[in-house]
């Protein structure tokens, strides 16, 4: 079949179809983050992100229409860099299709265009070698070989043609992937979205059981927010793949409409998708016992989940500012863990959002926060370098005065910028030195390497302890204390700093010899170990 | 009229005994009271020592109050003096932290009133432990250059504006539960290793003029701060007073001497009544320079120039 016209349904099934071929392949995708630290999260936040704008984009034929709603979608839950490049591609396609009910081939071709160069314009320095690179030449490639006859199927494969074959060039254009001997991941996710809408155009549906994956972020569930004295007013939310069962049912003859019909009398926001043999159900119930034996009479479970929406929902709301009353100056602030938490809101004028293991906030995420918040001026500080982009991006969408970008990689430059504001300064003096203050950290992390690679001209063997300067990989060594060392060692004029203070991971053991040491080889620090509570990330650690 | 007078503070002083001996100075006690029970400060550590008190202060702070002399002790106090012919010069913790300026007013009206040739001259210090002791200090030494009681009084009231501190609390999140700081609720959290620097407004309490990271750059501003607001700092007689922070309090004076060669360099501790409110952590040096300015807007500027900012 050769596709001509894609007006917005089409256009909506290919693009499920590209989110089901990033789920299949999400774990593909993120092993290829070039740092040996388990936080690979590249295809979990373009999953996140493209189920955003989905879930955000409402069923039209009008293309336009579609594409608006995604677009917008994906920029209110872009996660990460690669999020929010991904979302910035779909912007500028969505641009270029405005006002259009059904987009030809050359339609499509200006996309592409408009796609990559709206996303070259949103990084500020641009680096070759990535999804920009890729996405570029890709359309190049298409727009060598592009005739006005061609189809959809052929437009894409030419598109996926031109962005493997780029794909396979990234490595020299970025030494960090040479040395790591990958290629780049953000190109990889796209690519494989892109191949997911080609699927389907080419009657491929991807298994549709993953194609109604929740987009739930990986934030952190704080289980004492439902205690034995709360009301459960949310209910539960329940979601599972049911295998019908020709003991119990007549397989080839099941009434989906039917079975949908009686679990809309059991509970809320009814989703039921089949697939073959299989149906997948999305409900929201306070008593999942009926929906459970109901489901049976039909077939048994192949997954299960059931998560109390009262979490859920107190989730959303630690969120929420602590105080409601007027502040001069407030600052959002990301963290992971417990004792990072605790910390940051001890300052009386910090929002707090937990960003999960890898601190991944989505754009949405800090909106929701400074709508929050009642503050003459109001900072963002993302503490991850990926997620600079998204909170950028919330100041871009807010279009508030009021708001500005702190743009601290790392949880140290923050706390230590917090302890050093003078609340009797101005605002303006107050952001000034927030932003002058993080420069004075150096931030260090040690942790144990998931797999071997040589970054940075460090080799680094599965198992052992790594140390990073920044983003810059500077020690490795079977040995902990040895990697924290060689660590500060490398940082130029150590001698002349005063002060150490680290975040202990959730299962840190070593106070005493981190102690040791430190009283050993750098006596004139003062050395402070806060308990952080953090999963990925034995130390961090802030050098000023 | 009296020849010959008393310097009399109340027990917020701060003054070891060995000066309180070299400098003729006596003073009123007062109490502090722990889960409820009384217990008499005398400037001394002999009924609890420093580092039981300030470990158990840092426990359970809630559990701590002082109260100033009444007028019961004042006028005990005065009457002491007075009988013998002498005149009191009375110094008090500020009137903005403590009633005692108000108690000492009261005790001197009943005493005047039996002894009618009493000279009680009573001066609102508007300022708190040994920034008072050194204006104690002071007025001892003029008293030894033969002034009067009056002129002494006098000079005290129109320079008691112009004693500054240069020093820092590393225990602010107790000093900011505690409310003897200005601007306090937003310190909590703040990362042991980083030196709140302040100095004293115009009613005595400490105010929060900058921050340090570490030891070197802490004492580097708080020299620094002495340097460019200290008068005629080679003839000053200086104090520096620590709660419990003796090592890096006399690594101070240590650094003040060297660097300035003022006339001397006092060394005293913090006793309860002024500690419960300070909290652990604190050390400074007090001493005479410029006056003092409204919000502490010129000394917030000096310091941020230290500070480079």
């Amino acid at each position: 079949m050769a596709t001509q016209k894609i007006d917005g349904s089409l256009f909506e099934q290919m693009m499920r179809n590209g989110l089901g071929n990033i789920i299949l392949n999400e774990k593909t995708v993120n092993d290829m983050n070039v740092f040996p630290v388990p936080d690979g999260d590249t295809g979990t936040n373009m999953r996140l992100t493209l189920a955003k704008g989905i879930q955000k984009a409402e069923s039209t034929a009008v293309l336009s229409e579609y594409v608006t709603k995604l677009s917008n979608g994906m920029l209110l839950g872009a996660r990460g860099n690669s999020g929010v490049i991904l979302s910035q591609i779909f912007s500028g396609i969505s641009h270029e299709l405005e006002g259009l009910d059904e987009m030809s081939t050359s339609d499509f071709l200006r996309a592409l265009v408009c796609g990559y160069k709206t996303a070259y314009a949103a990084v500020v320095n641009p680096v070759e070698g990535t999804v920009l690179t890729v996405a570029r030449e890709g359309t190049e490639y298409v727009r060598d070989l592009f005739d006005p006859d061609t189809s959809f199927e052929t437009i894409l494969e030419y598109y996926l043609q031109g962005m493997k074959r780029s794909l396979k060039n990234t490595p020299k254009l970025l030494p960090v992937l040479m040395q790591a001997g990958v290629e780049d991941s953000g190109a990889l996710g796209f690519i494989i979205i892109i191949e997911g809408m080609y699927k389907y155009l080419c009657g491929e549906v991807v298994n549709s059981n993953t194609r109604m994956e929740s987009n739930e972020g990986s934030s952190v569930v704080d289980l004492d927010a439902f205690t034995s004295e709360s009301s459960f007013e949310f209910g539960y939310c329940m979601e599972f793949l049911l295998r019908l069962m020709k003991v119990k049912t007549d397989v080839e003859g099941f009434d989906l409409v039917g079975f949908t019909d009686v679990l809309k009398t059991l509970g809320e926001s009814v989703v039921c998708v089949q697939d073959g043999t299989v149906v997948k159900v999305h409900i929201h119930v306070f008593k999942p016992s009926d929906v459970i034996n109901f489901a049976q009479k039909y077939g048994e479970f192949l997954t299960f989940k059931l998560e109390n929406m009262c979490l859920q929902h107190n989730e959303n709301i630690s969120v929420s500012a602590k105080k409601k009353s007027h502040v001069d100056l407030a600052v959002v602030a990301v963290g992971n863990g417990y004792g990072m938490k605790n910390t940051l809101t001890g300052f009386d004028y910090v929002t707090y959002i937990d960003g999960g293991n890898t601190m991944n906030t989505s754009t949405e995420e800090f909106i929701e926060a400074v709508k929050e918040i009642d503050a003459d001026r109001i900072v963002l500080m993302p503490n991850n370098k990926n997620i600079v982009k998204s909170a950028l991006q919330a100041v871009k969408i807010l279009n508030d005065n009021r708001v500005d970008v702190v743009e601290t990689s790392d949880p140290v430059q923050c706390f230590y910028a917090l302890s050093m504001d003078m609340p009797s300064d101005s605002i303006e003096d107050r952001i000034s030195a927030l932003k002058d203050s993080c420069k004075d950290v150096t931030p260090l992390r040690v942790f144990k390497a998931v797999r071997s690679c040589r970054i940075d001209d460090v080799d680094c063997k599965e198992g052992m302890y790594v140390c990073s300067v920044g983003s810059k990989l500077v020690s490795s060594d079977a040995d902990f204390v040895s990697a924290l060392k060689k660590g500060i060692k490398s940082i130029d004029g150590y001698e002349d700093k005063e002060m150490c203070f680290a975040f202990t991971g959730k299962n840190f053991n070593m106070q005493e010899q981190v102690e040791r040491l430190f009283d050993e080889e750098f006596s004139d620090y003062d050395l402070q170990m806060i308990p952080g509570g953090q999963e990925l990330v034995d130390l961090i650690v802030g050098i000023a | 009229m009296a020849e010959r007078f008393v310097i009399l503070p109340d027990n917020t002083c701060d003054l070891d005994e060995f000066i309180r001996k070299e400098y003729d100075i006596e003073f009123v006690p007062g109490f502090y009271t722990v889960d409820g029970k009384d217990y008499l400060n005398d400037m001394t550590w002999n009924s609890i020592s420093r580092a039981d008190f300030y470990a158990a202060l840092r426990k359970h702070p809630e559990a701590y109050s002082s109260a100033p002399p009444n007028i019961a002790q004042y006028e005990e106090a005065f009457e002491k003096f007075v009988k013998k012919g002498l005149g009191v010069l009375v110094l008090t913790i500020s009137s903005k932290m403590s009633g005692s300026f108000d108690f000492a007013q009261t005790a001197k009206k009943n005493i005047c009133k039996k002894y009618p040739e009493a000279k009680i001259m009573i001066i609102d210090s508007r300022k708190f432990s040994a920034a008072m002791g050194l204006l104690c200090v002071h007025a001892s030494i003029m008293r030894s250059e033969g002034k009067s009681l009056e002129d002494v009084f006098k000079t005290l009231e129109d320079t008691k504006l112009c004693y500054h501190q240069s020093g820092w609390c590393e225990d602010l999140p107790f000093v900011a539960k505690m409310g003897r700081i200005n601007g306090a609720a937003a310190f909590f959290g703040t990362l042991i290793s980083i030196k709140a620097l302040g100095d004293i407004d115009v009613n005595g309490m400490t105010t929060v003029i900058g921050k340090a990271k570490g030891d070197k750059s802490g004492f580097k501003a708080a020299l620094d701060y002495i340097e460019k607001t200290a008068v005629d700092i080679k003839n000053q007689v200086m104090i520096v007073c620590t709660t419990d922070r003796d090592e890096k309090a006399l690594e101070l004076k240590r650094q003040i001497e060297d660097r300035f060669s003022p006339k001397r360099v006092l060394f005293t501790t913090v006793y309860p009544s002024c500690g419960i409110n300070m909290g652990p952590g604190m050390l400074t040096c007090y001493y005479k320079g410029a006056p003092i300015t409204e919000g502490l807007e010129k000394e917030k500027a000096i310091m941020n120039g230290i500070l480079g900012k």
